[in-house]
């Protein structure tokens, strides 16, 4: 199914922690075409921001569609401000999707700070394996995770790692990877690994996939203007595929993260 | 009474004089899911290469008041790849469509021209020679007024189609340039690209863009091409596709009231895929009220005040 621009009206909006959000919207077309893995380019009507803000799907209950986000601008501060009724101007489900796991997979779930939101949607979407997904949760300090509870709620196993120990294991995210390979050794080539949080941890999880023999997948972010094609912003260095080395006569090529991501294989993205 | 808003480029006929400018609308495919594209009178293609070209790192786009700066760097897949896989769809679905040329030599663009005069479904050729952030050509032929010249002269000759010079704002006397490619045998001028800029990371103290430059566009822009557009139009007889920041009618308006013949939306496409759309249903409006029957009434029909 593809996209569709749509004025909608905002059904919730909660602060979930200093300063992270959840806003719901109501669009039936939204709810029923969003994948996990897709986003939603959202516009504040009037607000005099030129770009909409890409946010991944974070969850979808009946005609209702949540977004989670953390301030971080000026485009997130004012949507902060959102009351229930007003309007949104979204373009969306965009870009790909995690792939579907095989019922006898067993996912890894590696997510960091912000990056939490499209694995939860993943997860839920494929709930009835809950039982065979490990997520790991890294963040900068307590204030910071986000969702543990959702994710057991879920029945996923959930482990947590901060950079300063204030919750979970001291240290980083991928150290928590790396146990969880290491106890899965004898399940390895039924492994999983889909990961979404900064570039320094996508690029150490996707360094671990690679070395482990372990499909990964990595949901990227860039700056971006349109979330459908056009403007080529939002690209990252990835090798070409055997089509496009062909046709490009080259190697490497820039990826556009809106339409041909925003999930990637961690194998195929040159890391600048 | 009908209104008419079909213009002339050339002989490059438009339905209406609202197309989308180069490196705003993809190749429409795109679009076709957020866009009526058959509303649209003519999509320009992203800006084509003779050969594939990789563009610039990331950081590439970075959003300022009320604009933008980009330094994509031109990527695109080719010419070749253009006439065999962009250009049937366009052509099937009956959109007008010029190609936007780039050349880092005179033979380039000239290759160029000759590619695209033989591929079908082109209906126009708009020359860049105002990109600012490529390392080679692009700009360059578009602030030295012999290589425009020249570069425009050879290309001319080299196809029969209807053509565009789309002109650079980095410069000091802009009609300098529009009498240059009116006097080349040039169709029609556009203007402007986008103004070279620049944003700073405070915190790191480093470029925002990987290129260090880029180019502006957005509303931030529009006052300033309005007025190029209308020194221009002094300057020419040939027709001028007008663009700079328009996101509204009223913005569209005012580029054919200071002597545009049709305009082009860009940045706004990013955002509302649908305004070209509008915009053509706003100007039939404007003109009923008016009790003007045909768009070209509209075209230069500024008054200045009396001194």
């Amino acid at each position: 199914m593809s996209q569709q621009q749509q004025t909608v009206l905002i059904s919730s909006h909660t602060q979930i922690g200093e300063g992270y959000y959840v806003v719901g919207v109501a669009s039936p077309w939204l709810a029923q075409a969003s994948q996990p893995g897709q986003f939603v380019m959202c516009r504040l009507p009037n607000a005099n921001l030129l770009w909409g803000r890409a946010f991944s799907v974070y969850d979808v209950v009946g005609d209702e569609v949540f977004l989670l986000y953390k301030v971080m601008g000026r485009g997130t501060s004012l949507l902060s401000e959102k009351k229930v009724g007003e309007q949104l101007e979204i373009i969306g489900p965009l870009g790909n999707t995690f792939s579907k796991p095989k019922p006898d997979q067993f996912l890894l779930l590696v997510g960091g700070g912000v990056g939490l939101p499209p694995l939860y949607f993943y997860a839920k979407t494929y709930q009835e394996q809950a039982s065979q997904m490990r997520v790991m949760i890294g963040a900068r300090d307590k204030e910071n995770v986000i969702l543990e509870e959702e994710f057991k709620a879920l029945g996923c196993q959930v482990e947590v790692s901060t950079d300063d120990g204030s919750a979970g294991l001291k240290g980083l995210v991928t150290e928590l990877l790396k146990k969880a390979i290491r106890n899965n050794s004898k399940i390895k080539d039924k492994l999983l690994i889909a990961s979404c949080g900064p570039n320094p941890m996508l690029k150490a999880v996707s360094a671990i996939g690679i070395e482990e023999k372990i499909p990964t997948e990595i949901s990227m972010e860039e700056s971006m203007a349109c979330g459908l094609g056009v403007c080529i912003g939002c690209v990252v260095k990835t090798h070409c595929s055997p089509e496009q080395k062909e046709e490009l006569k080259r190697d490497e090529t820039y990826t556009r993260l809106c339409c041909e991501g925003p999930v990637l294989e961690g194998s195929r993205v040159i890391w600048e | 009474m009908g209104i008419n808003l079909s213009v002339q480029l050339g002989k490059l006929k438009l339905k209406n004089p609202v197309t989308v400018a180069s490196g705003c609308f993809g190749y429409a495919q795109e679009m076709e899911s957020v866009a009526d594209l058959s509303q649209i009178g003519a999509v320009i293609s992203k800006g084509l290469t003779l050969e594939p070209r990789i563009g610039n790192p990331s950081p590439r786009i970075v959003e300022t008041p009320s604009g933008m700066l980009n330094a994509i760097g031109l990527q695109n897949d080719g010419v070749d790849v253009f006439i065999k896989k962009k250009l049937p769809y366009l052509k099937e679905n009956n959109i007008q469509t010029i190609a936007n040329i780039n050349g880092s030599t005179i033979e380039e663009y000239e290759q160029l021209a000759e590619r695209l005069s033989g591929a079908d479904g082109v209906g126009a050729l708009e020359v860049n020679i105002s990109c600012p952030n490529v390392k080679h050509g692009g700009i360059e032929f578009g602030v030295d007024p012999k290589a425009c010249e020249e570069v425009l002269t050879r290309i001319r000759k080299k196809t029969g189609l209807t053509l565009i010079a789309k002109l650079s704002p980095n410069v000091t006397h802009i009609q300098e340039f529009a009498k240059i490619v009116e006097g080349v045998g040039c169709d029609a001028v556009s203007l402007v690209n986008t103004y070279v800029g620049m944003a700073v990371d405070v915190n790191k103290r480093k470029p925002i863009l990987t290129n260090i430059t880029g180019g502006l566009s957005g509303p931030a822009i529009r006052p300033l091409a309005v007025r190029l557009t209308w020194q221009v139009a002094q300057a020419v007889k040939i027709p001028i596709l007008g663009m700079g920041g328009i996101n509204s009618v009223q913005d569209a308006l005012e580029f054919f009231i200071v002597g545009a013949t049709a305009i082009s939306i860009g940045t706004a496409n990013f955002y509302n895929p649908k305004l070209s759309a509008e915009i053509v249903a706003g100007l039939e409006e404007y003109l009923l009220k008016h009790n003007l029957n045909d768009i070209s009434q509209l075209t230069g029909s500024l008054e200045l005040n009396k001194k």
